[in-house]
């Protein structure tokens, strides 16, 4: 009800088209940006917990997330203090071909009412651009907790990894583990595996091959995480990536996680239990940051994630020594040929994971 | 014989370029690329380190990275070139022998052509490389690695 006024008011704002999906409520519009290159994009939250918004701009063009405004008119999210900051939020701040934001991220209600993003396209040199359509589309979840759910994962073979027994078995096993890592966190895994054939080899998401990662996501259920398990090279730094921090769930050329099995197997392309378990945990490493994770410290030591109950530390040692354990430390902790477990999550990474819209 | 030694040197002898230089390889998600090894180090200090980390147990893909950056330098450094060249026949290393292959773009084509030989023989003896390589001689954009692949078909 309320669109139609506001689009009366504003004369040229677009009004949703609302629906229903996996017991999502669903929100898609086609904006335009203004002639500074902003928009302003108001919705209605009605007594849901949290909700995700995915921008994709006309090819060509990035958009990223400035402002989130509560229905009490507060700011509750300003890009500028992260972008140029010490501490990672949401990927939702920087301009990409596919931006997405969830919310709540860490704590807070979300409380009924009008919630509005202020949003910027920009261009390939990071100008703003005005006149350029863009697609807004909106999930909103009810959730009676933020402490326990089920998660779809849609496990995809592509490419040769297809029908390679080898693989197969591997992923099978490992996806054992990442249940197990996830339960600690009251999520249960509801999995499926499809084959899906596909190029060969696969760029990441983000990167390239983005057709074959939106009919990936066209195909699968809806209200899961793709992961895609590739078997040859693309490219040997392409190893384990996920499509953003959190990932969107419409069906685009990032709505997706991919791993590559044949990095997980090491130089004799061949499965061992602990390289098993590994491939586990990045399973569960790159489904986290889909679900909103950041690393705890990047390997750079000067930046880290908001959560309060990660530990912040300055230097290769100290931060081993206090987060080895941590399923999102940037790299395994290893002596010549072991890795420690990391299968480890704080609470307050366990409550983001929790808010993501896919989580039920 | 002498990947065995690098082996124990990588256990024994760890140093600081080393060690730095193991972290960005070790990363879980995508790692920056050869070139952002290069501040490590002297090259020779970093080529050192790459060849004692090709041979690296854990995590498994630090011999994989490692090896990638190996590579490039195989055109004008006769060590990566001996070691480039070693993984293709070593029948215990068929992942380094997959990243060769698919990193011969980053080479002359002689000497990628050469490298691709090895890989179509290796081919019809080792199924693990077999089942892979392919995808990579099949989209080089070396003709005549292209034209080896659709050979050995
Ligand atoms: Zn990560």
């Amino acid at each position: 009800m309320w669109l139609g006024g506001l689009g009366l008011l504003s004369g040229c704002d677009p009004e949703f088209a609302e629906g229903e999906e996996d017991d999502l409520r669903t929100l898609s519009a086609v904006w335009t940006s203004g002639s500074d290159g902003r928009s302003e994009i108001s919705f209605d939250v009605e007594g849901e917990s949290s909700f995700l918004v995915t921008l994709r701009p006309e090819a060509g063009y990035s958009a990223f997330v400035e402002t989130l405004t509560d229905p009490d008119g507060n700011q509750v999210l300003v890009g500028s203090d992260f972008t140029s900051g010490s501490y990672e939020f949401t990927n939702a701040v920087y301009a990409d071909a596919v931006s997405s934001l969830g919310w709540p991220i860490t704590d807070g209600e979300l409380s009924e009412g009008t919630w509005t993003l202020g949003v910027g396209v920009v261009d390939e040199q990071l100008y703003f651009a005005n006149g350029v359509d863009f697609e807004v589309e909106a999930q909103l979840k009810e959730d009676t907790t933020f402490s326990e759910g089920e998660l779809a994962v849609d496990v995809v073979y592509a490419g040769s990894a297809v029908g390679d027994g080898e693989v197969i078995a591997a992923v099978e096993e490992a996806v054992a583990y990442w249940e197990d890592i996830y339960a600690d966190i009251g999520i249960t895994l509801d999995v499926r595996y499809w084959d899906i054939e596909s190029d060969d080899p696969l760029n990441a998401p983000g990167v390239g091959s983005g057709d074959t990662y939106e009919s990936i996501a066209e195909t699968t259920r809806f209200r899961a995480i793709n992961v895609v398990i590739v078997d040859s090279l693309t490219d040997t730094g392409l190893f384990g990536m996920a499509g953003g921090i959190p990932g969107p769930l419409f069906a685009t050329g990032q709505s997706a996680v991919v791993v590559s099995a044949s990095m997980h197997s090491g130089d004799d392309l061949a499965f061992s239990n602990g390289e098993i378990a590994i491939l586990g945990e990045t399973m569960a490493h790159e489904a986290g940051h889909f679900l909103g994770l950041f690393h705890p410290v990047e390997s750079t030591y000067d930046l880290w994630d908001v959560l309060d109950d990660t530990p912040e530390c300055s230097s290769a040692d100290e931060c081993q020594a206090v987060l080895e354990n941590n399923l999102m430390f940037p790299y395994p902790v290893c002596d010549s040929n072991s890795c420690v477990p990391q299968n480890e999550l704080s609470d307050g990474q366990a409550a983001v994971g929790n808010r993501y819209v896919a989580v039920r | 014989m002498w990947l065995l030694a690098i082996g124990l040197s990588w256990a024994a002898d760890s140093n600081p370029v080393q060690d730095q230089i193991w972290r960005k390889l070790a990363s879980r998600d995508a790692f920056e690329g050869c070139q952002a090894l290069s501040a490590l180090g002297t090259p020779e200090q970093v080529r050192d380190a790459l060849l004692v980390l090709s041979a690296a147990e854990a995590p498994a893909w630090v011999p994989m990275r490692a090896a990638s950056c190996v590579v490039p330098l195989a055109a004008q450094d006769p060590l990566a070139l001996a070691a480039v060249r070693g993984w293709m026949t070593d029948p215990a290393v068929p992942g380094l022998a997959l990243v060769v292959v698919n990193e011969l773009d980053q080479l002359p084509e002689p000497l990628a052509k050469e490298l691709a030989v090895s890989a179509v023989d290796r081919m019809k003896v080792d199924a693990r490389f077999a089942r892979r390589a392919p995808a990579a001689l099949e989209s080089s954009v070396h003709a005549s690695v292209r034209e080896l692949s659709a050979g050995a078909k």
